[in-house]
């Protein structure tokens, strides 16, 4: 693309390498003038430098002991830098762009915030997959989703006549967003407020979607009671599957009736 | 190792389910040195990442858990899979 005034996309290649990846995006990555790559595999990163001749990654912004706030300011600085320099620049993120990834919604924010064009291209999040992969479908009994760790932080009214999905359960309970993992006592503290809503017999799934064709999502089955022993990584998504039945609201359900008479009187007079 | 990720990419689209399938497509792959395909048949992505030389750490992105904030994460990689 030629040079002129600078523009942002971010979009999201999938989950699963060569599987996920939509055409707008694929076209958007081949078509860039430079790619910015926040994968989390190194053979994805391979593969998108197959795409573009200039394709960067963002890995370099990480560095030990380095504030992460730091590090999110610098990818978002670096996308941006090249925006400005008038290039159209991609911000290419596994699974969806916009899911569990804040670095792209707040690249796109700044960019529009200094008058250059910023979209968002969906892909197939983790949440797609675990659909697929463990049959559920959040419309039957309704599905709750929350970061695990705020989760633990703050309180929420759970329904346990509903699915409740639990994300990043690895760093459960970690307050200084600089650990990779939490130990047991974190995760006894979840459980200890699980177990307000679940019974210590229910059991959990712990999921992990597959980013290769030649490996398979982890679909793993264990009670709350053994979930401190569990082993918990970054990417383990925690599904727990209703504890209760549906409670039926009968005083809504006869206030529905009532209007329903009443149309139906309405009609019958017209 | 263009071929490996190409490959892997074919697998990616291909309508095929099982490990017949995916053997099938691998063992009528092209020219490919002997390490990459033995990865590939034995399913061992950490394997195919070293002999790709792809980065050893890779760290991913996740959501803060305070409102309003947005803090990377990071994690060296000791598995296969990632999600976000």
């Amino acid at each position: 693309m030629a040079a002129g005034k600078g523009s942002l996309s971010c979009v999201g290649v999938g989950m699963m390498l060569g599987a996920h990846i939509g055409a707008r995006a694929r076209a958007t990555i081949e078509q860039a003038d430079v790619v910015f790559a926040a994968v989390s595999d190194p053979l994805v990163e391979l593969w998108l430098q197959q795409m573009n001749t200039d394709v960067r990654s963002l890995q370099p912004c990480y560095a030990e002991g380095k504030s992460r706030h730091d590090t999110y300011r610098e990818m978002v600085e670096a996308m941006l830098a090249d925006v400005r320099a008038g290039r159209h620049v991609c911000g290419a993120f596994y699974g969806h762009p916009g899911v569990f990834a804040g670095v792209p919604h707040k690249a796109i924010a700044v960019a529009r915030a200094e008058g250059f064009d910023a979209h968002m291209e969906p892909g197939v999040s983790a949440e797609d997959c675990l659909y697929a992969d463990l049959g559920i479908d959040p419309g039957e009994l309704g599905c709750q989703h929350y970061e695990a760790s705020q989760f633990m932080f703050y309180r929420r009214r759970i329904d346990p006549s509903a699915y409740l999905v639990l994300w990043q359960v690895g760093v459960a309970g970690d307050r200084t967003v600089r650990r990779s993992s939490t130990g047991p006592a974190y995760r006894r503290l979840l459980v200890e407020r699980l177990l307000e809503d679940y019974p210590s017999s229910h059991r959990v799934t712990l999921y992990e979607a597959a980013t290769l064709a030649i490996a398979a999502p982890r679909m793993e089955r264990v009670p709350l009671s053994r979930l401190v022993g569990a082993e918990l990584r970054m990417q383990t998504t925690m599904v727990v599957p209703p504890a209760t039945a549906l409670l039926r609201d009968e005083a809504m359900m006869e206030r529905i009736a009532r209007l329903d008479a009443g149309a139906r009187n309405e009609e019958v007079a017209a | 190792m263009s071929d490996a990720i190409r490959l892997l990419e074919r697998l990616g689209a291909a309508p095929v389910r099982g490990a017949a399938g995916a053997d099938a497509i691998v063992a009528a792959a092209g020219e490919m040195p002997a390490a990459q395909r033995k990865a590939l048949l034995d399913r061992d992505p950490d394997a195919l990442r070293t002999l790709a030389g792809g980065r050893r750490s890779m760290r991913c992105l996740i959501i803060s858990p305070e409102p309003g904030q947005t803090a990377p994460c990071d994690r060296h990689r000791a598995g296969s899979s990632w999600q976000g």
